[in-house]
């Protein structure tokens, strides 16, 4: 069920009660659970935190903690599988799901309080109850009387029935074909901070980060994405009448800002290079690539060395034109738009911090070469604050700024080197276990960052599809639609479904991402055979 | 909020709240931390204070678990509680380090019926000290040759270093405290005025902070 | 030269000032020898000083290493008392075994008394008003919050808390708890606290 009134219904069932908190692998969880976890300390709300990377990880997870615990509040993950059916908890444990992940499972929405959905997207289209669900008392019926009449009803019964079946099965087809995301679950956990009244700016500077997310991953449309950020948008600007004069402490501001990743720690031509959103089309796996790119910064009127220099140490006067320099240059290499509003963190005695900065660092630790997940997890929980000097940033931006380059020489290998292997309506590219890119391309979000710069660098008309080596035996293999930036809804999670139950090969659905499984590798040819034969 | 919850003292005919008995013991506190050497004992106001813990802890658990009265009266506990096992521990170390100074000032106290010791304080101070005796004697001394073994107990204590300066305020005005002179021979008399800061040796004030007319600070 | 060894005795006591070193038995051992070696002298030579004055400074000087060596080996054992002593007021009563294995065996035996003692102490305190005594083992820092985050950085099994929920401590989960309940696992250095 749905929850309608977020405080009442949510917060206030949580006050005085200890809490099991289960939070994804991914930026946007760990956003919201910071605001959460802020809200939760507010009240002196006791609670259990405990990361979960997929479906058997949340499984042991609860098994674990289930002890005496009667609320549940499970962030991005849960909402697409079926709760109850999985984890068989008690009767009067409530599941509290907010879960960007979509389509929600059908028996989480019409579940009878036991799993509460905390928040409705309305371009979700949940089929009715009556579509899905039916009483199966009427099939026992015998038929009252007896003769030719009787005979008719019941086959008119029969034949409703099958037409009802067959919608209710075109029903579910449609409503489950695409996988996508919905609202980024910071701005609905932002909503809550608001409502009671805690909304500051670390909430704000976490739902930033949430939002930049989803832009950065191409999760969901520009569009929507303006949408998602419009209350956002609206408590910033509050905030910034509110102490407009003396910069105290730290605040977020909405500037036009060059989306260039990592640029502040980083040189100007490191990051033209190393940027997903403009990298790709530089095409620097072509010789022609490298001369497009110093053509680019000469256009821009960069010398140089002056772009090889860290952006610190630049000059000043370049530091200031960067911006209206690039949107000068851009048209003219058919590069796309390189500056849009972002969301900057301001800081008093420390340089602003972007928040698709922050993005690509939690990235970095949450995916880092070396770091176990549950360590990375706590450093990028640390890098969040706003208040405080914390290595997990740094940590991060530098995990990032390697993990960035390692994908930018791959994707560049792999297409300058063939790599790219075209296979009926779709391409896929195999990273080779040993190369040292491997090792950063290990977990899929890094991978999802590969395949969409591949993908826009052939054009991004077609559906594309990644696979990288986890551990010794087995690959992880992602789906990128076609067209990603602008209609990110993923057919590639039922695809892959179909294709594992008709090539039998032991896929493991294991991720809450849809579009992205683990399989053995060596029935990896088989499975995209299938795959083939399927989307032909 | 402190609780205003009069207490009556057998002896006295005076009430004295929650509130004045708070007070005195972290004054006491505030004193036993920066005195040099140990200072009588309030273990009325001690006990005073854990009735009180008691009393306010069942009263908080009525109330419903959310209510923000109850978490600020549960830090207030925990900081009394902290004052409380802090001037009990700074005590026990003093009492730890200039044991056996002490033992024999307080036989001598004892007779005169000015104790500044608890009798369960006493009691760890001569078990403390036995145990530190038997232990040298067992390691060593019954070791080592001949005239050796004797623990000179006289040569082993430690004093405590009266000459240190403290910080001070006058609660009351007080004239005619003598300050000696170590090195020349030209002796000080002053007055100190109610409300007056300063910083002396510890010694002269010595008897001004036991009786309650001067402040550590 | 006489008094060297227990030199060096108090060198390697101070050497850590934080945590304690195995108890050395050895070189106790050699310093006991040398007393006993020097009063042996001594007491030869003073039976034989009284004919010649001229050995009194010899026995002098080893009279005097004698006491050195006396009072230098208390305060070697004097200084392992305090250390052991905070080790009370950290751990509580039950050492762990890597611990238990610097002292000796009559360290330990003080140890152990002086652990009673401390408890005796702590149980007589409130008795006149229905305390069971006080644990002053515990808030050994002023209190700054009711709850704090707290990282677990092993797995500890079940911690059960006063109002009766239990809580399984994996490694790496977080939890937000009551100080008073964290406080003994975060010196036993099981949860972490984050700031």
């Amino acid at each position: 069920m749905f929850i309608e009134d977020l405080r009442n219904d949510f917060y206030n069932v949580l006050l005085g009660n200890r809490v099991l908190l289960l939070v994804h692998y991914d930026v946007d969880a760990i956003c919201t659970c910071k605001i959460l976890q802020g809200l939760f300390k507010c009240d002196n709300i006791s609670y259990t935190l405990v990361p979960v990377g997929g479906v058997s990880e949340l499984k042991t997870a609860y098994e674990e903690n289930n002890e005496e615990i009667k609320f549940v509040v499970l962030v991005n993950c849960g909402g697409t599988i079926d709760l109850v059916d999985i984890l068989q908890p008690e009767e009067d444990v409530v599941f509290f799901v907010l879960d960007s992940h979509k389509p929600t499972d059908i028996c989480n929405v019409y579940s009878d309080g036991q799993v509460r959905l905390v928040y409705k997207d309305t371009e979700e289209n949940i089929p009715n109850f009556d579509d899905i669900f039916r009483d199966d008392d009427e099939e026992e019926e015998e038929p009252e009387g007896s003769g030719l009449e009787a005979l008719e009803a019941t086959v008119e019964k029969r034949r409703a029935r099958r037409a009802w079946e067959e919608r209710r099965h075109t029903l579910m087809f449609n409503y489950t074909q695409f996988s996508y995301y919905g609202k980024p679950s910071a701005c609905v956990a932002l909503n809550l901070a608001w409502l009671i009244s805690r909304c500051g700016w670390p909430a704000l500077w976490a739902a930033s980060v949430a939002a930049a997310s989803h832009v950065a991953l191409h999760a969901r449309a520009p569009a929507q994405c303006l949408l998602d950020t419009d209350t956002l948008h609206r408590h910033i600007a509050g905030g910034q009448h509110a102490d407009a004069t003396k910069i105290t402490s730290c605040r977020v501001v909405l500037e036009k800002d060059v989306w260039l990743p990592l640029y502040r720690s980083w040189s100007v031509e490191a990051a033209l290079r190393h940027s997903p959103a403009i990298g790709p089309h530089l095409k620097l796996h072509t010789l022609a690539g490298a001369a497009r790119l110093r053509q680019l910064l000469a256009d821009m009127g960069f010398p140089l060395q002056q772009a090889r220099q860290a952006y610190r140490s630049m000059d000043v006067e370049l530091r200031r034109c960067l911006l209206s320099a690039l949107e000068a240059a851009a048209p003219k290499h058919k590069l796309p738009a390189p500056s849009r509003a972002a969301f900057i963190l301001q800081r008093p005695h420390a340089p602003p911090r972007p928040a698709h900065d922050i993005v690509y660092a939690i990235l970095g630790l949450i995916e880092h070469e070396n770091m176990s997940k549950g360590e990375g997890f706590q450093h990028a929980l640390a890098s969040l604050d706003t208040e405080g000097v914390s290595d997990s940033a740094r940590l991060g931006l530098e995990a990032a700024q390697r993990s960035l380059e390692a994908v930018t020489r791959l994707v560049n290998a792999t297409l300058s080197g063939r790599r790219l292997h075209l296979a009926g309506p779709f391409s896929y590219f195999i990273v080779q276990e040993g190369t040292p890119e491997a090792r950063f391309v290990r977990g899929p979000l890094w991978l999802g960052v590969a395949a969409r710069w591949a993908s826009s660098a052939c054009g991004g008309t077609r559906p594309l599809l990644a696979s990288a080596p986890v551990d010794d035996n087995n690959c992880l293999l992602l789906g990128v639609p076609p067209r990603f930036d602008q209609e990110p809804r993923n057919l590639f999670g039922a695809a892959f479904e179909q294709a594992a139950r008709k090539s039998g090969a032991s896929v493991s659905l294991e991720l809450l991402d849809a579009s992205v499984v683990t399989l053995p590798t060596a029935q990896r040819p088989q499975f995209l055979d299938a795959l083939t034969a399927l989307l032909a | 909020m402190d609780p205003i919850d009069d207490i009556e003292l057998s002896e006295e005919e005076e009430e004295i709240t929650a509130e004045t008995v708070l007070k005195t013991l972290q004054s006491a506190w505030q004193n036993e931390r920066l005195a040099p050497e140990i200072l009588p004992h309030h273990n009325d106001m001690v006990e005073c204070m854990l009735g009180q813990i008691q009393h306010m802890e069942r009263n908080i658990n009525k109330l419903p678990k959310t209510d923000l009265r109850a978490s600020i009266h549960k830090m207030e506990l925990s900081r009394i509680k902290f004052i409380i096992c802090n001037y009990l521990r700074t005590r026990l170390n003093k009492i730890e380090k200039y044991c056996i100074h002490i033992i024999n000032e307080e036989r001598q106290r004892m007779e005169s019926g000015t104790n500044y010791l608890t009798p369960a304080e006493f009691k760890y101070a001569q078990e403390y000290l036995l145990n530190m005796e038997s232990h040298l004697k067992n390691v060593v001394l019954d070791k080592m040759p001949g005239n050796m073994q004797t623990l000179e107990l006289n040569k082993m204590a430690i004093y405590p270093n009266l000459q240190t300066h403290v910080f001070l305020k006058a609660n009351d005005t007080v004239s005619c405290v003598v300050l000696e002179d170590l090195v020349g021979d030209q002796d000080e008399e002053i007055d100190l005025e109610e409300g007056s800061q300063h910083i002396l040796q510890y010694k002269p004030v010595a008897d001004l902070v036991k009786t309650g007319k001067v402040q550590l600070v | 030269m006489f008094a060297e060894k227990v030199i060096e005795l108090l060198k390697e006591a101070e050497r850590n000032p934080d945590t304690i070193d195995p108890f050395n038995d050895e070189k106790i051992r050699q310093i006991l020898e040398e007393m006993h070696l020097l009063f042996k002298m001594n007491m030869n030579d003073a039976n034989a000083t009284n004919e010649n004055k001229s050995l009194w400074t010899t026995v002098q000087v080893r009279h005097s290493a004698l006491e050195r060596n006396k009072r230098c080996l208390l305060a070697y054992l004097y200084d392992r008392m305090k250390k052991i002593k905070t080790l009370r007021w950290e751990f509580g009563s039950v050492l762990p075994p890597d611990v238990r294995e610097l002292l000796s065996d009559e360290e330990y035996q003080w140890f152990s008394k002086y652990s009673t003692n401390l408890a005796s102490y702590m149980r007589s305190l409130g008795q006149d008003i229905g305390y069971s005594g006080i644990d002053l083992t515990e808030n050994l820092k002023p209190p700054k919050s009711l709850y704090i985050e707290v990282l677990c950085m092993a797995d500890h099994g079940k911690l059960e808390l006063e109002d009766g929920d239990v809580i399984t401590l994996k490694r790496n989960s977080r939890h937000f708890l009551p100080t008073a309940e964290c406080q003994t696992l975060i010196r036993q250095g099981v949860l972490k606290q984050i700031v």
